[in-house]
């Protein structure tokens, strides 16, 4: 019953995201006529075509992309910590990018490297840092605690935060402008270049994580019921942290911490489908890249010319959705 | 089929398990009762596999515990907790098909031959009539059913329990138990199972293990084992040992 109704859920997924891709561009402060942008393709240097292909597309696909790792992280620290309230962030992932981040931002040490800022790398290594530290503060005679991850992943994340306001009050106005507007977390005009740096390690984890499905289906029981049939716990747990951990810091880095699209997008692909990981991975990222390009989309639209930060859009679509499951379980 | 040799086992420095050497072979339910503290749980953990002893070893069908991996140990041996939980609402076939999981690899659904083995755990313990339902909406009794055949689902040579029927009521108790009698003689198996329930025990298993204080202190036949003297050294309070008048095993009742 439920196998035919997943066929089609990854079916609309699918669709959806590819309707993304063709028509979103389109969309924007300046709408773009489709005969134009063909015109692109065939050579001719047309304006509507340079807006679609070398402004627009890159920001949709860096979207996809995050909307899909950010989703697919949340499934899996979901399944890693047996909570379906995890989030990529509860393990203190984003509190690690944003200290990194905002001490870039404060002390002004601007630079490029490979096409990534320095915001961008120091909030890459913001999150590895805080990832290791998780790790090693939860690792016990070669396994990890559950508990012992959340609760290191939870203090680590209010020290960082305390950390962080430190650099707000140290920080004058425009300074402090840059630090708010990182922590919304959005999208921007990205170099194709970026985005094919990013692709390889961003791919490679989607695979592993969806290789490791089954694995996640037990894992999600208790860890007796899991070593009981076969699954090697602690290998898994900690090869399924790190994977989701970097996923989530490469995207947070990019585009900062957008929130909900962890939560709501596997919550709602297990409403509609249950919570087989064989299905609800590969969904996860589809529905995860469509539903952020999508949410960017507006960002850009509703008010433009001005530019939403698509993690306000998120929230603003993500919490009513999130109030209207509570009620809908109660019922 | 489980040999254990000289087996010890502490937490911190309490022991639990002291010097624990038997054998459990062939087609037979075997019962391990004893007081609570007294070492049950933990010993079915290490046979499982999920504690390593201190000392001393643990052999399943003449190999040592340590040389299996973990997924064909899980094709030799099965597990009913007590206890089982799912952060998700998983249909009854979904927690089944997990037992399929040690022969599987990665990128892979249940081919038809997998399918076949899940339908006939299914139908044995009588649970296929639930098979699309969420396995949270089943009553603890029909819950516990669906585990078992998930555990049945790996094909194990090896089938252990603990406390399996603890919070079910009466008719689940028994329905449990006659599921569980057959599967030793259906798919030459052995089972252990862990249990507080004497009268149970002493009904349905050929073979009874009394543990106490980390030792096995009787070991036979129900006729034998259950006797007051024993049982009252064990638990520590007076009881009666009657016999069952239609199945004529003992009956034990409080004195």
């Amino acid at each position: 019953m439920r196998n035919s109704r997943r066929k089609w859920i990854l079916l609309g997924c699918l669709l959806l995201l590819a309707a993304v891709l063709v028509f979103t561009p389109l969309a924007g402060s300046q709408p773009l006529d489709y005969r134009q942008v063909l015109a692109y393709l065939s050579g001719e240097q047309t304006p509507d075509g340079l807006i679609f292909f070398r402004i627009r597309l890159p920001r949709i696909f860096l979207g996809v992309l995050t909307g899909a790792s950010l989703a697919v992280a949340g499934v899996v620290f979901q399944a890693l910590l047996r909570n379906p309230l995890a989030t990529p962030y509860t393990l203190g992932v984003a509190s690690g990018s944003a200290l990194g981040a905002l001490l870039v931002i404060k002390s002004g040490l601007y630079f490029s490297f490979l096409g990534f800022s320095s915001v961008q790398l120091a909030a890459f290594a913001g999150s590895l840092l805080t990832v290791l530290l998780v790790y090693a503060i939860s690792r016990r005679a070669g396994r990890i605690s559950i508990y012992g991850m959340i609760l290191a992943g939870v203090t680590i994340s209010f020290f960082f935060s305390a950390l962080i306001l430190i650099l707000h009050y140290l920080a004058d106005f425009t300074e402090t402008q840059q630090m708010i507007r990182w922590t919304m977390g959005g999208l921007d005009i990205v170099e194709y270049g970026v985005l094919l740096r990013t692709l390889p390690l961003l791919l490679v984890s989607f695979l592993v994580l969806w290789g490791m499905s089954s694995t996640f289906n037990i894992l999600s029981t208790s860890e007796e019921t899991a070593l009981s049939k076969g699954v090697d716990v602690p290998r898994v747990q900690i090869l399924a942290f790190v994977i989701a951990s970097l996923l989530t810091g490469s995207v947070v880095a990019l585009s900062g911490p957008i929130g909900f699209v962890g939560l709501i997008i596997p919550h709602l692909l297990r409403l509609l489908g249950g919570p087989d990981h064989r299905y609800l991975i590969p969904a996860s990222i589809l529905l995860g890249g469509g539903f952020l390009a999508l949410s960017d989309t507006l960002a850009r639209t509703l008010f433009a010319p001005v530019d939403l930060p698509v993690g306000i859009i998120t929230t603003l679509l993500g919490g009513p959705f999130f109030l209207w499951l509570l009620i809908q379980k109660r019922s | 089929m489980i040999t254990a040799a000289q087996l010890n086992f502490a937490y911190h420095d309490t022991p639990i398990l002291r010097d624990i050497s038997l054998s459990i072979a062939g087609q037979q339910l075997a019962g391990l009762i004893g007081p609570n503290g007294a070492g049950k749980s933990t010993f079915l953990k290490i046979i499982a596999g999920l504690l390593p002893p201190h000392s001393g070893s643990i052999s399943l069908a003449g190999k040592h515990l340590p040389d299996y991996s973990r997924k064909s140990l899980a094709r030799l041996t099965g597990l009913v907790p007590q206890h089982f939980q799912a952060a998700f609402d998983f249909t009854v076939y979904e927690i089944v098909a997990m037992g399929r999981y040690p022969y599987q690899s990665s990128f892979h659904s249940e081919r038809g031959e997998d399918r076949q083995v899940i339908r006939r755990a299914m139908e044995e313990t009588e649970v296929w009539q639930f098979r699309d339902r969420p396995f949270s909406e089943l009553s603890g009794g029909e819950q516990q059913r669906v585990v078992l055949a998930s555990a049945l689902a790996q094909e194990p040579r090896i089938l252990l329990l603990d406390e399996p029927t603890s919070a079910l009521d009466i008719k689940h108790q028994l329905r449990f138990y006659e599921i569980l009698k057959r599967l030793p003689q259906e798919r030459s198996m052995t089972i252990l199972t862990v249990t507080h329930d004497i009268n149970l025990a002493a009904r349905f298993c050929e073979r009874i293990l009394v543990m106490k204080e980390g030792r096995i202190v009787a070991d036979g036949p129900p006729e034998t084992v259950i006797e007051k003297s024993l049982l009252e050294q064990v638990y520590e309070v007076p009881v009666e040992v009657l016999i069952h008048p239609r199945s004529q095993t003992p009956l034990i009742v409080l004195g």
